[in-house]
């Protein structure tokens, strides 16, 4: 993870020196009572002084996998086998992986954080979801008389970025 | 073949999360401070999701008061061409004497998407459409190289935009020669006051406007919880002297896995349940918790409170104002707003984009207040330290009680002029 505090300080401190600048001409003009309201107001602003700093490139990458079947399944549709469980979930994630990038793509660690039907939100090395996607997405096996695929709904490097939704089902 | 695929161009540039530490100040009066939080949920404008997670304890109150206090949020659906903005009885009672946030539906990197705030027009227009205009623009600013988007902006407040001038009987007739395509739009009225919610409006249309609008309201949907779920740890220790890179990575950590956690919480993740014993082949997702600390409690129940719909920021800012009234001070609460993917414009005045349908189009923020019990000590390691709290004496302290210690994280996708 790389963490940019430095731009917020500086601003800070910029802002601080033209405000020190501004104070310095004052000076020259005015007379005391006013300079006196000068350093309250600042005083006030270091109260509320605030941190500010940016994160970028997390450890982390978010996904939210549908597992896909050609034909699909009845909307109602339950068994034991679908929708499927994580262990399901798993072995065919690897199973894919392992196809397109041997060894090294089934020690991709995935974390599985909440499974909903046919879909589940994933965690997984922000380092390898360029990879890991590349090797789902392409992927199809014939499982029970059906094509088993991934489909990659969403993609973010901070979760809560995909708990939302896109918005356009409000235009519906 | 790792290292190729490291190079191919990943769809967008990096996402940013921007976290800001501080203070809540109190609104004076009606006028809310201007100053972090309140800008930032004031200059994000177009809102599609509100959630707000509190300990359920609290909930009931809350959601009483925002009973009382909150009118539920009328906004419309309208299937419409841009031309019928222009119409008189409605651009005159609606855009130049009233004020109203629209948007149109379409992908904002292949289609051509209008916004409307604050009496500014926004045209975010592929070449082809902005070449048969013929209205002024410039290139969007993320248009690509081969300068395939423009935007064609108006402020149709300045007294020389009526019907009758020149440059607007401009306007009107590219509506209607070029701009044929009707899609569906959102509207917004923001004097919420004025509209009577005991007397529904008795034809389905807006003053003025010919295409008929589906009405909708956004009321809160409350989901309780059926079983506590494992609590994060909001309090992080300070390191004690001055902090080394070592004490300054951990600091991050407890705050990205904070972030994480609240996200988990609003998905009502399976891994948060209590029972929930995964084998860490599947998941080895752990919540942040500080194993020294023994006195606050590891699990509890958590309430959400969600709107959605088309909910300008003025609407939000009265949310915020009620929840940081209503909520004691020895409770937390957070709330995260989510703004559409494909809006043209995050905040105030900074184009957005996004790629392909998903890629880098986040723009939302989240406000997580801590308790205040014990916030002069507890909470983070005072980055800047630059000595001047200590100086404030003893009437900061008193203050620093009454006040609100907050984190807030702005989400903003890699394809997004905020930054």
């Amino acid at each position: 993870m790389e963490v940019d505090s430095a731009i917020a300080g500086k601003n800070e401190e910029e802002e601080e020196k033209e405000d020190d600048r501004k104070e310095e001409k004052e000076e020259d003009e005015v007379e005391g009572q006013k300079k006196n309201k000068q350093k309250k107001k600042k005083k006030e602003k270091n109260r509320h002084h605030e941190d500010r700093f940016t994160l970028r490139k997390p450890d982390w990458q978010y996904l939210r996998l549908r597992m896909t079947f050609d034909p699909p399944h009845p909307p109602t549709y339950t068994s034991p086998s679908y929708p499927p469980d994580l262990l399901t979930w798993k072995t065919h994630l690897s199973t894919a992986l392992n196809q397109f990038l041997g060894l090294a793509g089934t020690a991709i660690p995935i974390d599985f954080l909440h499974l909903e039907g046919p879909e589940v939100w994933v965690r997984i090395p922000r380092d390898d979801a360029t990879r890991f996607m590349a090797g789902i997405s392409g992927w199809g096996q014939e499982v029970d008389g059906r094509t088993v695929g991934f489909r990659v709904l969403a993609n973010t490097e901070f979760l809560m970025g995909i708990v939302g939704g896109d918005g356009r089902d409000v235009f519906v | 073949m790792a290292q190729l695929l490291n190079k191919l161009a990943h769809a967008a540039p990096d996402s940013k999360c921007y976290v800001t530490r501080g203070t809540i100040l109190k609104p004076t009066g009606s006028e809310n401070p201007s100053q972090r939080p309140y800008t930032t949920i004031h200059d994000h404008i177009y809102n599609q999701q509100v959630d707000l997670l509190l300990p359920d304890e609290i909930c009931e109150v809350v959601q009483q008061r925002l009973s009382e206090q909150l009118k539920p949020l009328q906004y419309h659906r309208i299937f419409m061409g841009p031309k019928h903005i222009l119409e008189k009885e409605f651009y005159n009672h609606y855009i130049r004497q009233g004020n109203i946030i629209l948007l149109s539906d379409g992908r904002v990197d292949v289609d051509d998407v209008y916004c409307l705030y604050d009496g500014k027009l926004f045209l975010f227009l592929r070449k082809e459409t902005y070449e048969k205009a013929g209205l002024v623009g410039r290139q969007a600013a993320f248009g690509g190289r081969k300068k395939e988007r423009w935007v064609v902006e108006y402020n149709l407040r300045e007294p020389h935009m009526v019907h009758g001038k020149k440059a607007f009987d401009r306007l009107v007739w590219s509506f209607e020669n070029v701009f044929k395509q009707q899609n569906a739009w959102l509207f917004c009225d923001l004097n919420q006051e004025a509209i009577d919610p005991s007397s529904p409006p008795p034809e389905p249309t807006l003053k003025g406007l010919t295409p008929p609008t589906v009405l909708r309201i956004a009321a809160p949907t409350i989901t309780h919880p059926s079983n506590p779920i494992k609590l994060a740890t909001f309090t992080h220790k300070p390191p004690t002297g001055k902090p080394t890179d070592y004490d300054r990575a951990i600091f991050f950590d407890w705050i990205t896995s904070l972030h994480e956690w609240l996200a988990l919480v609003s998905i009502n993740s399976d891994r948060l349940n209590v029972t929930d014993s995964i084998d860490p082949l599947l998941s080895r997702y752990e919540p942040p918790i500080d194993e020294d600390d023994t006195s606050s409690p590891v699990t509890g129940k958590i309430s959400k409170v969600s709107w959605r719909g088309f909910i300008p920021a003025e609407y939000i800012l009265k949310i915020f104002n009620i929840i940081q009234e209503v909520v004691p001070h020895n409770q937390w609460y957070s709330i995260t707003v989510h703004g559409f993917q494909n809006t043209p414009i995050s905040w105030k005045g900074r184009q957005h984009n996004v790629v392909g349908g998903g890629m880098g189009g986040e723009n939302l923020y989240t406000i997580l207040r801590f308790a205040g019990i014990n916030d002069t000590s507890a909470i983070g390691e005072d980055d800047g330290g630059d000595g001047d709290d200590i100086m404030g004496g003893m009437e900061d302290v008193k203050e620093k009680v009454a006040e609100s210690k907050y984190i807030m994280y702005e989400v903003v996708g890699g394809r997004d002029e905020f930054s």
